[in-house]
């Protein structure tokens, strides 16, 4: 066995949140297990399973609003919070949302999605758990034989919930196809709020989609009425502060407020209505919101803004524990290399923010492992940026299976801050006047010309919504709106049978007005940056020791050249790819100094020597 | 002034910013010291913590009880509890007004809230629990220039005579001339303690209803000189550690000017810390 | 992953084989250690980016260091 030291050189750095293996929180249920430090805001947790209960046992809505110092721990108190209460309650997680008309159907998607996780250890996912748990569900005997099995799960539900159930036949009907595996999908999409094709309607047996606010807000509201029998839903807004910013980059947090209210004044039960935000953001904006909302809002937490020097030693010996345990000897101090003095110089006030502290944790473990050599190296966070970016992008990579994880309305906004970071502008944000499609469009200046281009991404399988769509671009041709479209689609365009598709070909033919698919590829681009850039305007994201705010990160992207790797980007004339780049690389090498490599070899040798040496030592 | 009430002025002498809880070492076991307490405020030496003794339903507020709950000025919380003060006959105890799952001090709130609108009618007393008593500027100055002794029966101790030794000795004529306008006497030459920078925030905060958030850059104008910036930051940092004083960081820059900005205390990563929250 | 070697490396400073093998493995499934260790590293090494400090060691004792530009 190797001696701390030793293990030390070998080892990636355990406070990199990159290299950190269990460190991703919402997700990971081992992470949150092997790495926390209980004290951490456990007054917020107590506080927050108050609420809880009073729902549990009252069934009336309750929210929370939680305020905090960006880096003081907030996601990582929502994923605890997943995890210490997931026998009590269902947690969805409701990412920032972009534009404010689409809130209801924003929330009702993403809660959807996380109800179709599948927890550990099982093989349904917690909507289907939650469904099969329901005593309505249960309830089969004779009649199966005579009403056939969808008819008796119909009688069943409507006799269980005979009042208050918005359109409750297509409802029930759809949480009976979700037991179906081939219809799953389907079903799934439609609670989504997707705007289907009549061919995936019709096995469905539905005769409405969810294209409204007041619609989803309907559905949800059903999820609360039913989530009466089993547990209430916990729904976390994160990342408030990333809303949609009106001008003068004033932030707008009316859309999370009204949402909030509307639960009470329209009576929905059953939820936990949680919104985390950035303590200097909302106390900024606060003013703005009317007192009869803020009168609405239970609890008001406010999570601690610093850990103490205890609770930062224990969080660095969770991290240094995997290393403790590979070494022989064990060593003395629970946070050995490192040394708990330097708390007291570097944050005398007896306290410091949580993220501050692993990144002076990792900076303080660098310092151990490179010795001497630490001051003289340079400058890496463009690698360390280009690590995150791997990281991040490939985790997307893995969770977004398909386009159509993301709403058309959500894709355009992905598209639009890619556009920021590449510093082409945005002419007109809402380009076609029809309110179904002036979310899905807008008309930004094609970089090297003078054009303005116009915009579309609509994935909706509906094909007599991309017939109004086509009428709808006709429109702003004839008035000049821009210089010609591009349609984004992969989805299915429909025959020469279908009204969209002839018009479809009218319009889109010629080179002013194009056709692109969109690759699977490009979307985890898209969606990859819009998450690094949601993390910077919080405050949140971390790219080596810095914490880059949201101009910083645009100019790392530009650097890293990363866009120029995402197809649809290139291939809408955004960007221009980067083949001269990797030639530079392999020339810049060959130029290196051969006695300054050896020197450096030669100090590190050294090193693994004193290493060893102290071990034997030690042995003896 | 009678003896009981010489005493306990005296004792809040020898407190920091003369300033106590009623529980407090030495005023816990003073008999009868609430009758001591409204005495001396209605002589205008003190003032203390009060509480929201009893209310009762105005005129307008039962007007608004009859509107359509559409048009309500009101939400949901505030309405049950007006409802409830107008069932009274008249005054009536807060606690029997209450809401289940309605905490007393978000009630007491609440019912601020009606009483400033107009709607009810509130009569306040002292706080039955962790009631604060204070001296108030008149206090002190009568005691500094004003009140006289007489009697031949020792009745105070010889420390108490040195907590008014002590005070007389503080507000010497040099020092109370450069008193800052809003803020407790800042003694010219004399740094202050970190109990009465902790007040100072705590005044500035109250004037400039920054409601305990408050920006550092308005303490740096009033602290320096005669501290300079690192002191400065030392003794926040003893607050800090003291569990007295909170730092919080700045993330949305665009509201205040580059200068504003370099008043934060930089950290090595992260945003600079910029609000000041007294716990 | 040649990439995501090279940034890894750039950023540890020095690492040792086996775990730039875990985190190839968490990041990119499917992939094995042969295809890390005698194809990625090997290019890497070759191509001078990075250089391996203890080339006749074991491979658990192997470390991987950065050569700046």
């Amino acid at each position: 066995m190797a001696s701390l030291d030793q293990i030390i050189q070998g080892a990636a750095n355990p406070f990199d949140p990159v290299t950190f293996i269990t460190g991703n929180f919402w997700n990971s249920d081992i992470g949150a297990a092997s790495s926390t430090v209980n004290s951490i805001h456990q007054e917020a947790i107590e506080e927050i399973e108050t609420v809880l209960d009073l729902v549990i046992q009252d069934n009336y809505t309750r929210s929370i609003l939680l305020q905090g110092d960006s880096g003081c721990g907030k996601s990582y108190l929502l994923a605890r919070l997943k995890k210490t209460f997931n026998s009590k309650a269902f947690f969805a997680y409701i990412g920032s949302c972009a534009s404010s008309d689409y809130i209801w159907r924003h929330t009702l998607r993403q809660l959807v999605d996380s109800l179709m996780h599948v927890p550990e250890g099982e093989t349904d996912s917690q909507l289907l758990l939650w469904l099969k748990g329901l005593s309505a569900f249960r309830n089969r005997g004779l009649m199966k034989r005579m009403l056939g099995e969808r008819g008796l799960f119909m009688l069943n539900f409507r006799s269980t919930y005979p009042t208050g159930i918005y359109q409750a036949n297509d409802f029930f009907n759809i949480l009976y196809q979700l037991t179906n595996p081939e219809l799953f999908v389907y079903a799934c999409d439609w609670l989504r709020g997707e705007n289907l094709d009549q061919k995936q309607l019709k096995p469905l047996k539905v005769s409405s989609v969810i294209d409204s606010e007041i619609a989803a807000k309907g559905i949800i509201s059903n999820f609360g009425r039913i989530a009466a029998d089993t547990k209430p839903i916990v729904l976390c807004f994160d990342q408030v502060e990333t809303g949609p910013r009106l001008a003068d980059n004033y932030l707008s947090l009316s859309p999370y407020f009204d949402l909030n209210t509307s639960f009470y004044n329209d009576n929905v039960k059953n939820f936990v209505v949680l919104i985390s935000i950035v303590r200097n953001i909302w106390s900024s904006y606060k003013g703005t919101i009317p007192q009869s909302d803020l009168a609405r809002v239970c609890k008001f937490i406010d999570l601690k803004n610093n850990i103490t020097w205890e609770q930062v030693k224990a969080l660095w010996s969770l991290r240094l524990h995997p290393l403790h345990c590979q070494a022989q000897p064990k060593p003395e101090s629970p946070i050995a290399p490192l040394d708990g003095l330097i708390l007291e110089k570097r944050y005398p006030g007896g306290k410091v923010n949580l993220r501050n502290s692993l990144i002076l944790g990792k900076e303080l473990f660098f310092k151990y492992k490179l010795g001497d050599a630490y001051e003289e190296q340079s400058d890496s966070s463009l690698a360390s940026f280009k690590l995150l970016w791997q990281q991040e992008f490939n985790q997307n990579q893995a969770k977004i299976e398909r386009i159509r994880k993301f709403s058309s309305v959500e894709l355009v906004e992905m598209l639009k801050q890619a556009l920021k970071a590449l510093g082409i502008e945005i002419i007109k944000n809402k380009l076609l006047a029809s309110k179904s499609y002036s979310s899905h469009s807008f008309s930004c200046q094609l970089p090297g010309t003078k054009q303005n281009m116009g915009i579309i991404w609509y994935e909706e399988p509906n094909l007599r919504g991309l017939f109004y769509l086509m009428k709808a671009c006709q429109k702003a041709l004839e008035q000049n709106l821009c210089h010609g479209f591009v349609l984004i689609r992969a989805e299915n365009l429909g025959n020469e049978n279908n009204k969209g598709y002839q018009l479809f070909q009218q319009v889109f033919t010629g080179e002013k007005n194009r056709h692109l698919i969109p690759e699977l590829d490009s979307v985890s681009y898209l969606r990859t940056y819009q998450a690094l850039a949601n993390d910077a305007i919080a405050g949140d994201l971390v790219v080596g020791s810095q914490t880059p705010s949201l101009e910083e990160l645009e100019q790392l992207t530009r650097e890293a050249k990363i866009l120029a790797r995402c197809s649809l980007l290139l291939d809408l004339g955004l960007v221009i790819a980067n083949n001269e780049e990797k030639v530079e690389e392999v020339e810049k090498v060959e130029e290196v100094d051969k006695v300054e490599k050896i020197d450096k070899l030669q100090k590190i040798e050294k090193k693994e020597e004193e290493g060893k040496k102290k071990n034997y030592h030690s042995q003896n | 002034m009678e003896t009981a009430q010489l005493k306990f002025v005296l004792r809040l002498l020898g407190t920091p910013n003369y300033r106590s809880h009623l529980t407090g070492k030495g005023f816990k076991d003073i008999k009868g010291k609430e009758k001591i307490c409204r005495q001396l405020r209605d002589r205008g030496l003190v003032n203390f913590s009060e509480e929201i003794g009893t209310v009762k339903i105005l005129p307008p507020g039962q007007v608004v009880l009859e509107m359509d709950r559409e048009q309500l000025p009101i939400g949901g919380k505030q309405l049950k509890l007006l409802e409830k003060i107008a069932l009274a006959k008249s005054h009536i105890a807060p606690s029997k007004v209450s809401i289940k799952s309605l905490k007393s001090a978000d009630r007491d709130e609440i019912l601020q809230g009606l009483a400033e609108k107009g709607l009810i009618e509130i009569t306040t007393k002292m706080k039955r629990q962790k009631a604060e008593v204070w001296l108030t500027e008149e206090g002190l100055t009568y005691l500094r220039e004003e009140f006289v002794a007489k009697g031949t029966h020792p009745v105070i101790s010889l420390d108490l005579l040195t907590n008014y030794l002590s005070f007389l000795r503080q507000s010497s004529p040099t020092a109370s001339q450069s008193q800052s306008p809003a803020a407790p006497p800042v003694p010219v030459g004399q740094k202050p303690t970190d109990e009465e920078i902790l007040q100072l925030i705590k005044d500035l905060d109250r004037e400039l209803g920054t409601e305990n958030y408050l920006p550092i850059f308005h303490l740096r104008q009033k602290l320096q000189p005669p501290f300079s910036r690192q002191e400065l930051d030392l003794a926040l940092y003893r607050l800090q550690k003291a569990d007295k004083l909170d730092l919080s960081s700045l993330v949305e820059t665009i509201h205040y000017t580059k200068e504003q900005i370099q008043a934060g205390i930089a950290q090595d990563t992260g945003a600079p810390l910029f609000f000041l929250m007294v716990n | 992953m040649n990439d995501f070697i090279l940034n890894l490396v750039e950023t540890q400073k020095f690492i040792s084989v086996q775990v730039v093998i875990t985190n190839c493995t968490k990041q990119f499934p499917g992939v094995t250690q042969a295809m890390v260790v005698d194809k990625a590293i090997k290019d890497l090494a070759e191509a001078k980016l990075v250089s391996i400090i203890n080339p006749q060691a074991k491979l658990e004792e192997k470390l991987v260091s950065w050569v700046p530009r």
